[in-house]
């Protein structure tokens, strides 16, 4: 048998904010149009997923989303582009980038809010995961 | 009249340091870092004994505190799997707001260090972060317990599911990471040193008689198995019928050159 060595499994994500304004913010309107997130810009996403250098797999980066809410998870929109179609988060992960290496990957987020939705504070937790490209999540 | 000039240039310095500068005044935005490194993902264990994993938590490239929790989401029935630190109680002041968090282990942001330190402080492990230096960070161990009664040779797979979150998040959602830390075991014999027997043989090839090459097939290779071309035969056998008969017709021609002679 060959001589061995074993190298562990290093993986960096940061969530970097967009603003200052921390976490995912929103102020909207019950008119079911996508409001961005407050500090987010074409140029400037909401939120960016950083993987680190020293991360030695390659990773597939998803996202799903969890409410307990009474606007419904599906009003919680991101895309990984400013201008490309939103989707709604799910309960499940969904793949949005895959086969990634370290570098930054961007996470554009809204929310819609149908009418005659009544005036309140609405909350969502967003989960951002990692995995070993095709691993599944 | 000068004393009283002295006095107003010291108040107004006074003021002005007491502004917040333009840096402090404005916050930086957060970054929630997670980052992980996975030991060894294959681990030998006795029936009956327990081995460890290991996974180390740093933060490096964050802002905020991480708290991580950790929970184990698959492993073989009947076996043993807790994590050390277990899920605990932390008390957190957030903002001055005393809150409480459910997780085994929290990883405060620190420096990347260029060497590795001399001195890592209590309940905190260094770990080397490969092209950048070191990080002071934290460990958690997976222990897994077999089952006395477990064969050797079973395998078994454990995922421990990790949740990583911020607290201090101001906005309508909040953002958390999660991510899956996979171990195989495979149950092996208590002891340390090298044996190596066979204890069976699919399909052996059937010999009929104990014949020479059998022999010498397992004199040269001890216990290992002899392979059906080599208990085949080896030349000598083959042209055994060849020599006999060539025996039996050289000591016809001796004996009826004799007979003649006498003859």
């Amino acid at each position: 048998m060959g001589a061995s060595v074993s190298v562990g499994e290093y993986v960096s994500i940061t969530l970097a904010d967009g603003g200052t304004h921390s976490g995912l913010n929103f102020s909207a309107n019950p008119d079911g149009t996508p409001y961005d997130d407050n500090d987010q810009t074409q140029t400037n996403p909401a939120m960016k997923v950083i993987v680190g250098s020293e991360t030695n797999v390659n990773v597939d980066i998803g996202i799903k989303g969890s409410t307990s809410s009474a606007l419904a998870l599906d009003s919680w929109k991101y895309c990984d582009t400013y201008l490309g179609i939103k989707a709604g988060l799910t309960t499940s992960y969904v793949a949005v980038y895959t086969n990634a290496t370290p570098g930054t990957f961007n996470f554009y987020h809204w929310v819609t809010v149908p009418a005659a939705t009544p005036s309140g504070s609405y909350s969502a937790t967003v989960y951002y995961k990692a995995v070993k490209t095709a691993t599944g999540f | 009249m000068k004393r009283t000039c002295l006095l107003m240039v010291v108040l107004a310095a006074l003021v002005l340091l007491a502004l917040p500068l333009p840096v402090q005044a404005q916050e930086e935005a957060a970054r929630y870092n997670f980052a992980s490194a996975q030991g060894d993902k294959e681990l030998q264990i006795p029936p009956g004994q327990e081995g460890r994993c290991y996974i180390y938590f740093y933060n490096v490239d964050g802002n905020r505190i991480t708290h991580i929790s950790l929970d184990v989401s698959q492993a073989p029935a009947g076996w043993q799997v807790s994590i050390e630190p277990p899920l605990g109680e932390t008390q957190v002041s957030v903002s001055g707001l005393p809150t409480k968090v459910t997780e085994n282990l929290y990883v405060e942001p620190s420096e990347l260090l260029t060497e590795e330190p001399q001195n890592v402080p209590e309940g905190m492990v260094s770990i080397k972060v490969p092209g950048r230096g070191y990080a002071l960070g934290k460990l958690a161990q997976v222990v897994v317990r077999v089952p006395d009664s477990t064969p050797l040779g079973t395998t078994g797979s454990i995922k421990v599911a990790a949740e990583a979150a911020w607290l201090g998040q101001s906005g309508s959602a909040a953002v958390k990471q999660a991510r899956d830390f996979d171990f195989l075991v495979t149950v092996t014999s208590a002891s340390t040193e090298y044996s190596e027997k066979i204890i069976g043989q699919g399909e052996a090839p059937k010999v009929t008689g104990n014949t020479p090459e059998t022999k010498t097939s397992e004199a040269n290779h001890g216990d290992t198995p002899s392979s059906p071309a080599k208990s085949s035969g080896s030349p000598l056998i083959r042209w055994l019928p060849a020599i006999v008969a060539g025996v039996v017709v050289i000591l016809g021609a001796i004996i009826l050159l004799l007979v003649r002679r006498r003859g």
